[in-house]
C-alpha cells in the first residue's frame, strides 16, 4: 500500500438554486453559503508513486501500454442553517477515451459508510489501485441501518456518491471524495462534476437544489488533450 | 290464542312462539283488514324461535289483504318489521350453509331498512352479510350486487364513513371472489365501478346542475399548506377523509383544517348531486365497453384489494385487462400486507392503500435530478424491481397483445396508482413500445365517444401570473403559448388579458384550451390546488383554483392541455373520486386532459406541447399526438423526469365529426 498525499483544501463557495420549473411546491430562494465546493485535485498515477509497494508498481507497469490512471479528489463542505440537508449527490461523468473504451471509475472512496468519514487530505492506494480511506469506513451492519454515504459507478463513467442525514448524522462538515479513473493511453480525459442537494423545511417539504455551476457541471481537464478549457 | 286488532285489542302476553296455532283464529276474523293487522300483530310478536319464513309470510299476506295498510302510516312498521325478519332469515340461511339465500335475504333486509330511513341498518346488514360470501362464487357476486343496489342510496343519507363502510363490505365480497377461477366479469367492473369514483364517473356522465354551490373559506390564504410531518407525495397518495383533520393547535393547523372541510363538504355535494344520477341508471356494461373499445386498445383496469386467507383479509391487486376479444384477470398478491396503512405523526392519519408509499417513493426518485444519468441509480433499481407489484402478469401479455396489432394502453388505476407515471414502468420503459394513457373513470366508454362541435383553439400564457405569491416569471410560458395559438391559428390570451374572467368568456367556440402558467398541487385540500392567472377586478387574485375550474362549462372542449407544474395531479379520496386541476377540467366536461405529473422545466414543456399541437394542426389524432410529442420531447430531453412529466387523462377515441 502507497499514501498519496493531496494538495491543500481551497473552497469557494456556491450557490444552491432551484431549477426552474412551471411552479413548485415550497420554497424557491437560492440558498447562499450552505455549501462550499473544494478545488478539485488531480494527477497521473504511474509506478514512480507505488513507493515500496513492489506489487502495485508492476501492476501499473503492466497496464502502462493500454491505460492511464488518474487520481481524482473533490471535497464538499456542506454548512449547517435553519433547513438541514437531507441528502445530497455528488455526481462525476468522466468524458474522452475512445467509443470502445470509455473511461471508468475503477475505485471509489468512501464506498459506504453509515457515518460520516473523518475528513483527511492523503488517500492510500492498494496493490490491484484500488483507493483505501484513511479512515476506517463504518460499515452497516443492519440492513435496516441507514447509510450515510454509498458510492455507485465502479466501472462506470458517471460515478456518484449520495449522501443522506439520518437522526445520528447530520450532513454537514467537509466530505471527500476519491477516485480512481482509467483512461485508454493516448487519449484525453475530461472530469465534469454536479452536485445537487435536498433540504427539508417546514411548511414546504423537501426542495431540491442544484449546485450554481458553471455550464453543465465543474469541467476538469484531467488529461492533455482536454477540450475544454480549465474553470 | 288472543289477538288484538283494533277495538278488540287486549294487552299483549310476550312473545308468540306458536304462529301456527293462530291461524284458526286469524281465518275467522271477517275483515280482510282485520285479518291483515292481525298479521302484521303476530309478525311482530314473534319470538325468536319462530321460522323467519312463516313471519315474512304473515307480512306478505297482510300486505296482499290490504294494501292500503302499506300506503298509510303503519306501512313504515310492516316495513321496517319485513327487514328484520328477512335479517334474521338471512343468519337463519347462514347457519344451514345457505349462502346465496343468506346474502340474498340480507340484501332484502338492508334494501328494507333503507327504504324506512335507517341507513345505520342497512349497512349493519350489508356487513353481516359478508361473511355468508366465503367460499361461495354466487354468493359473493349477489354480495356485489346487493351493495352495487344500494350503494347510491345509502352514501348519500350516510355520507363518508358510510362510504367507508360499504366499500369495506364490498372489498369483503372482492376479497372472496380474488382467486375464484370462474367470476362474472360484469360482476367484477361493476364492484370496480362502484369502488373507484363512482361519483365523479356520474358527473362525467353528464354534467350535473349545482344548485348550492359550496364556498370557499375566506380568510386564510388557501395556498397554505402546513402538510405536517408527512410530505405533498405521502398526503398525494393517501385517501382523502375527514380523519386527516390536525387539532388546531396553530394558526397553520386551523388554516389547513378549514382547506380540508371546504375539500370535504364539496365532496358530500357531489355525492349528493351524483348519486341520484347513479340510483336512476345502470352501472356501464363490460360488453358495451368491449365493443366501443376499438382496435388498438386494452383497458387494464386496477383494483387494490384484499384477499382472504387464512381468516384475515391481506392485500391483493385486482387486475382485468379487456380488448375487443378477450377478458383476462390477473391478481398480484402481497400476503404480508394489510389492505390499508394508517400513517400517524401525532397530529393527522393518513390511510393509505398498501402500496402507496412505494408509489410515493417512485414519485420521489423520478423527480431526483439524475445530474448525469437519465435516471438515478436508486430509480433504476425500484423500477427494476417493483414494476412487477404494478403490473404482475400484465407483462408477460404486453408481446403477444403487440404482435395482435395493440398499442394503447388503457388504464383505469385505484387509489395512489393515479399518480403512478406507467408509461415508466419497466425497463426498459413501457413508453418503448406502448402508447399508455389513464382514464378516472369508465362511465363513458360503454357508449361511443360523444360528438364535439366544430371550435377553435385558445392558447393561455400567464408568464407572470404567479409573481405575487412568490414564483418567478417564466417568459417561456408566454412565447408557448402564443407559438401553439399560431400554429393553430387560435386566440390568444396573454399578459393582461388572461384572467379567470377573461378564460370563461373565451370558452364559447373553444374545442382545444392550452393553459401555460405556474402551478401548484394543494395536497392537503386538492379542490385548491390552482392555477396562477392575471389577477382581475375585486377580489380576484388570479388564482384559478381547481373547484372554480370545475363549475366552468368545458363541454366543448375536447382536450384542455396544462402546461404547469404538477397539473396531471389529483387526488383520490376513500371512494376514489379524483379532486385536483385535471379532475376538475374533466368534472367541467374536458373530454381529455393532458398534464404533467410533476414539477417540469419550462424547455421539455414547450417541446412537448408546441409538437402536441402541431400534430393535431396536422390532422393527427390527439393520442398519436401525445405519442409524437412525448417521442420528439424524449429524443430532446432523454431524462425520465423530463420527457416523463406528461400524462394523459381521459378520453382517447376520436370524437364523432372529428
Amino acid at each position: 500500500m502507497t499514501e498519496i498525499e493531496l494538495g491543500p483544501d481551497e473552497f469557494t463557495d456556491v450557490d444552491l438554486v432551484v431549477p426552474p420549473v412551471l411552479g413548485t411546491r415550497g420554497d424557491r430562494d437560492t440558498l447562499r453559503a450552505r455549501l462550499s465546493l473544494g478545488r478539485p485535485w488531480f494527477r497521473r498515477i504511474t509506478a514512480r508513486d507505488a513507493g515500496d509497494d513492489a506489487e502495485l508498481a508492476a501492476f501499473l507497469r503492466a497496464q502502462a501500454a493500454t491505460s492511464r490512471f488518474f487520481l481524482l479528489s473533490i471535497a464538499a463542505n456542506f454548512y449547517d442553517g435553519d433547513a438541514p440537508f437531507e441528502s445530497a449527490r455528488v455526481a462525476v461523468l468522466l468524458e474522452g477515451g475512445t467509443p470502445e473504451h470509455p473511461p471508468v471509475a475503477r475505485s471509489l472512496s468512501p464506498e459506504r459508510s453509515s457515518a460520516p468519514v473523518e475528513h483527511t487530505t492523503r488517500v492510500s492506494l492498494s496493490a490491484r489501485l484500488s483507493l483505501v480511506s484513511a479512515s476506517a469506513e463504518r460499515e452497516t451492519q443492519r440492513s435496516s441501518e441507514t447509510l450515510f454515504v454509498t458510492a455507485a459507478g465502479e466501472g462506470c463513467p458517471d460515478p456518484e456518491w449520495v449522501y443522506r442525514a439520518s437522526r445520528e448524522h447530520a450532513l454537514a462538515g467537509i466530505n471527500r471524495m476519491s477516485l480512481i479513473a482509467e483512461v485508454a493511453a493516448g487519449t484525453s480525459l475530461t472530469a465534469r462534476i454536479a452536485l445537487s442537494a435536498a433540504v427539508r423545511r417546514r411548511p414546504f417539504g423537501r426542495t431540491e437544489y442544484r449546485a450554481e455551476l458553471p455550464g453543465d457541471g465543474l469541467v476538469i481537464p484531467v488529461e492533455q488533450g482536454a477540450s475544454r478549457p480549465p474553470p | 290464542m288472543t289477538l288484538h286488532v283494533g277495538d278488540t285489542a287486549v294487552a299483549c302476553r310476550g312473545p308468540l312462539s306458536d304462529i301456527a296455532a293462530a291461524g284458526p283464529v286469524l281465518a275467522a276474523l271477517a275483515s280482510p283488514a282485520a285479518r291483515a293487522a292481525a298479521s302484521v300483530h303476530m309478525a311482530a310478536h314473534a319470538g325468536p324461535e319462530v321460522e323467519a319464513a312463516v313471519v315474512l309470510t304473515l307480512l306478505q299476506e297482510a300486505a296482499e289483504l290490504a294494501p292500503e295498510l302499506a300506503a298509510g302510516p303503519a306501512g313504515v312498521a310492516v316495513d321496517f318489521l319485513r327487514a328484520a325478519w328477512k335479517q334474521r332469515q338471512g343468519e337463519a340461511f347462514g347457519a344451514v350453509g345457505q349462502h346465496a339465500e343468506a346474502v340474498r335475504a340480507a340484501a332484502a333486509a338492508a334494501a328494507g331498512y333503507a327504504d324506512v330511513g335507517l341507513p345505520d341498518l342497512a349497512i349493519v346488514s350489508l356487513s353481516g352479510m359478508i361473511r355468508h360470501a366465503a367460499g361461495d362464487l354466487p354468493a359473493a357476486e349477489e354480495a356485489v350486487e346487493a351493495v352495487a343496489r344500494l350503494m347510491p342510496f345509502l352514501a348519500v343519507v350516510a355520507g363518508e364513513e358510510a362510504t367507508g363502510e360499504l366499500l369495506d363490505v364490498l372489498r369483503g365480497a372482492l376479497g372472496y371472489l380474488a382467486d375464484a377461477p370462474e367470476v362474472n366479469g360484469q360482476v367484477l367492473f361493476a364492484a370496480y365501478q362502484l369502488a373507484k369514483g363512482l361519483w365523479f364517473g356520474a358527473e362525467r356522465a353528464g354534467r350535473l346542475p349545482d344548485p348550492d354551490p359550496v364556498a370557499a373559506p375566506a380568510g386564510f390564504d388557501l395556498s397554505w399548506a402546513d402538510l405536517g410531518s408527512f410530505d405533498s407525495e405521502e398526503h398525494t397518495c393517501a385517501c382523502a377523509r375527514a380523519e386527516e383533520m390536525m387539532p388546531g393547535r396553530t394558526l397553520a393547523q386551523i388554516a389547513v383544517n378549514r382547506q380540508r372541510s371546504f375539500d370535504r363538504k364539496l365532496a358530500a355535494a357531489q355525492r349528493q348531486r351524483a348519486a341520484f344520477r347513479v340510483a336512476g341508471s345502470a352501472l356501464t356494461r363490460l360488453d358495451h365497453v368491449q365493443e366501443h373499445l376499438g382496435h388498438r386498445s386494452v383497458l387494464v383496469s386496477c383494483y387494490l384489494g384484499g384477499i382472504a386467507n387464512s381468516g384475515r383479509i391481506t392485500a391483493f391487486t385486482d387486475i382485468l385487462t379487456v380488448t375487443g376479444q378477450s377478458i383476462e384477470r390477473m391478481g398480484i398478491t402481497t400476503p404480508n400486507e394489510a389492505g390499508f396503512v394508517d400513517l400517524q405523526d401525532g397530529l393527522q392519519t393518513l390511510r393509505l392503500h398498501h402500496i402507496a408509499l412505494n408509489v410515493a417513493q417512485l414519485r420521489r426518485e423520478l423527480c431526483e435530478d439524475p445530474q448525469f444519468r437519465l435516471l438515478t441509480r436508486e430509480c433504476e433499481r425500484t423500477l427494476a424491481d417493483e414494476t412487477g407489484i404494478y403490473l404482475g402478469s400484465v407483462a408477460d401479455e404486453l408481446s403477444s397483445w403487440r404482435a395482435a396489432g395493440y398499442d394503447h394502453l388503457v388504464i383505469w388505476p385505484h387509489g395512489p396508482l393515479h399518480v403512478l407515471p406507467y408509461h415508466l414502468l419497466g425497463m426498459p420503459p413501457l413508453a418503448d413500445d406502448w402508447i399508455v394513457s389513464i382514464v378516472p373513470e369508465v362511465r363513458t366508454l360503454g357508449a361511443p365517444p360523444v360528438a364535439v362541435p366544430p371550435g377553435t383553439l385558445v392558447a393561455v400564457g400567464v408568464p407572470d401570473g404567479g409573481v405575487g405569491f412568490g414564483y418567478p416569471a417564466e417568459e417561456a410560458v408566454g412565447r408557448q403559448a402564443a407559438d401553439i395559438a399560431a400554429l393553430a391559428g387560435g386566440r390568444l390570451l396573454i399578459g393582461r388579458g388572461a384572467t379567470k374572467a377573461a378564460l370563461r368568456a373565451a370558452l364559447a367556440g373553444c374545442r382545444y384550451l392550452h393553459l401555460a402558467a405556474h402551478g401548484t398541487l394543494n395536497a392537503a385540500a386538492p379542490s385548491l390546488g390552482c392555477l396562477y392567472l392575471r389577477p382581475g377586478p375585486g377580489e380576484d387574485d388570479g388564482r384559478l383554483f381547481a373547484y372554480e375550474l370545475a363549475r366552468f362549462d368545458l363541454r366543448g372542449v375536447d382536450l384542455v392541455t396544462l402546461s404547469a407544474c404538477e397539473s396531471a395531479l389529483s387526488r383520490a379520496d376513500i371512494a376514489d373520486n379524483l379532486v385536483g386541476i385535471p379532475a376538475a377540467a374533466l368534472q367541467a366536461g374536458a373530454r381529455t386532459v393532458i398534464g404533467c405529473l410533476w414539477p417540469v422545466a419550462p424547455g421539455p414543456a414547450a417541446v412537448f406541447f408546441t409538437v402536441l399541437y402541431r400534430q393535431i394542426a396536422d390532422g393527427i389524432g390527439k393520442l398519436d399526438a401525445y405519442r409524437a410529442a412525448q417521442q420528439e420531447t424524449r429524443a430532446r430531453y432523454p431524462r425520465y423526469r423530463d420527457w416523463g412529466a406528461f400524462c394523459y387523462l381521459g378520453e382517447w377515441r376520436q370524437p364523432a365529426g372529428g
